[in-house]
């Protein structure tokens, strides 16, 4: 038996919307330690690594750990029939087939129930090693959507490079070219305003804004985001989901051949 | 559209190289798409699977492992290999086969081999036997798909399997195994064996005339 009880099923619709640009079809698989995705997107260029912790939830039951095949689409459409402030509670079977969702409206007079069918998908894990990563760059989430975004009108890349003085943005394409620029925060006021740069050595990575732009979905999840880098190895989005986890979204690098 | 939109659309130049004057754009079309193609190729998205390894789960389904053990069962049987056994006299006994390693539970330990036979036959050779004091009993009866054969390994032979003694509480099981159609007798570990230890399976033998023969028989 598995039961997962959530009371804002508004950071269901959040984390939906967070990955559904990116995966059609995803598996969720459920263990003591919560639930867990991790899927590449079709062309294989990005992941998306999510984990909605146990003790998160407000009530959390898994007999057998559990793999939960969707359709996004599908699962869309369910999460979309409830209210913002419904109670969420995700119940399944040991060894079912479907998957049920029911929501509870605030004032406990209405109960929906939906059940929706599990698909059985044949998906590849990657063993994603623990890194350091060389440059670690903290920023609101707003902000690096606005950055994504703009500069994607620009060119079909934005390359980022950070260094000791701040990160900077840029992208170059048939009308001209565009750079963004900023710096580390001295003002610690407002936590979730600050730029926060923590450099071992300076990286430069080119990266295909589609992806980025597809992260910057998540943004509503999270105030801050954090990017890490390393020369050579993929990008890393973190949206931390507070009390409940986090949203991680790995992007390969454009890399230059030398051999040209 | 114009002409160009294609140009647009490839266009990953790297963030340097301005374009061209529109007419120049033009008359060198073809030559900047090949640019274009080119700077695609040296900038290009790379996969994932290129930085992190696909995790691949080991485990094997039961139907897989039932099959890897019949394909290593029947290369040894073909083989005729006898690894791991070493002959000792016993006292009172004679010859016997003790472990040369460890052999674990359901691991394939010796065949006993001899020639095939079928029960008239085997009747014919065990009078013949009967006659002479000084053959052992080697000759093993089983039933494989309903139909009753005997292995003859009274001929010295050099292998094995004919010379594991008897025991009722063996730390050997019979197997019958098909291969080519033929069946084949082979000893299969019961147990863990440890290198040293004698190994022996049940003889099977209780009626009357084989324990007034062969006393041994029932221990």
């Amino acid at each position: 038996m598995f039961e997962a009880r959530l009371v804002a099923s508004a950071t269901l619709k959040k984390v939906l919307e967070a990955i559904k640009d990116l995966l059609t079809d995803a598996s969720f698989d459920c263990s003591d330690v919560g639930i867990q995705l991790q899927a590449m997107d079709n062309s294989h260029v990005s992941l998306v690594s999510l984990i909605l912790r146990s003790d998160g939830f407000d009530k959390y039951r898994c007999d057998r750990n559990l793999t939960m095949g969707m359709n996004l689409a599908s699962l869309t459409k369910i999460i979309k029939c409830a209210n913002n402030d419904d109670t969420v509670t995700i119940k399944a079977q040991d060894d079912a087939d479907t998957v049920t969702f029911m929501f509870e409206s605030k004032k406990h007079d209405k109960i929906s129930d939906y059940e929706m069918k599990l698909m059985n998908l044949d998906q590849e894990h990657l063993g994603i090693p623990e890194t350091a990563f060389s440059c670690k760059i903290k920023m609101p989430s707003v902000e690096f959507a606005r950055i994504c975004r703009d500069l994607s009108q620009f060119g079909d890349s934005v390359m980022i490079s950070c260094t000791k003085e701040g990160v900077k943005f840029s992208a170059a394409g048939d009308i001209g070219s565009a750079n963004i620029k900023l710096t580390q925060t001295t003002n610690f006021d407002k936590e979730e305003e600050s730029v926060i740069i923590d450099m071992q050595e300076p990286v430069t990575l080119t990266f295909a804004c589609q992806y980025l732009n597809s992260f910057t979905k998540a943004t509503p999840l999270s105030v801050q985001v954090q990017l890490s880098m390393s020369a050579n190895v993929p990008l890393v989005v973190e949206y931390q989901i507070p009390d409940l986890g986090h949203i991680r979204y790995y992007l390969a690098p454009k890399i230059e051949d030398d051999e040209n | 559209m114009n002409p160009n939109g294609i140009c647009d659309k490839l266009d990953v130049a790297p963030a340097t190289e301005l374009p061209p004057p529109k007419v120049k754009r033009r008359l060198k079309n073809n030559r900047i798409i090949n640019d274009d193609i080119l700077n695609n190729t040296e900038k290009s998205n790379h996969k994932l699977t290129e930085f992190f390894p696909v995790r691949r789960s080991i485990r094997k389904t039961k139907k897989t492992v039932l099959e890897e053990k019949q394909k290593f069962l029947e290369e040894a049987l073909r083989s005729g290999k006898e690894d791991g056994l070493l002959i000792r006299e016993f006292d009172g006994k004679g010859r016997g086969v003790i472990a040369g390693r460890t052999f674990f539970k359901g691991d394939f330990v010796v065949e006993y081999s001899g020639e095939l036979i079928d029960i008239n036959e085997a009747r014919l050779r065990e009078q013949k036997y009967a006659q002479d004091q000084s053959t052992g009993c080697y000759m093993y009866y089983f039933k494989h798909k309903n139909q009753q054969y005997c292995v003859d390994a009274t001929a010295e032979t050099g292998r094995f399997g004919r010379l594991v003694n008897h025991s009722r509480n063996g730390n050997l099981l019979t197997r019958t195994v098909s291969i080519d159609n033929k069946p084949r007798l082979v000893l299969i570990a019961k147990d863990t064996i440890e290198k040293g230890d004698e190994v022996t399976y049940d003889y099977g033998d209780r009626s009357k005339e084989s324990l007034k023969h062969h006393p041994w028989l029932a221990f």
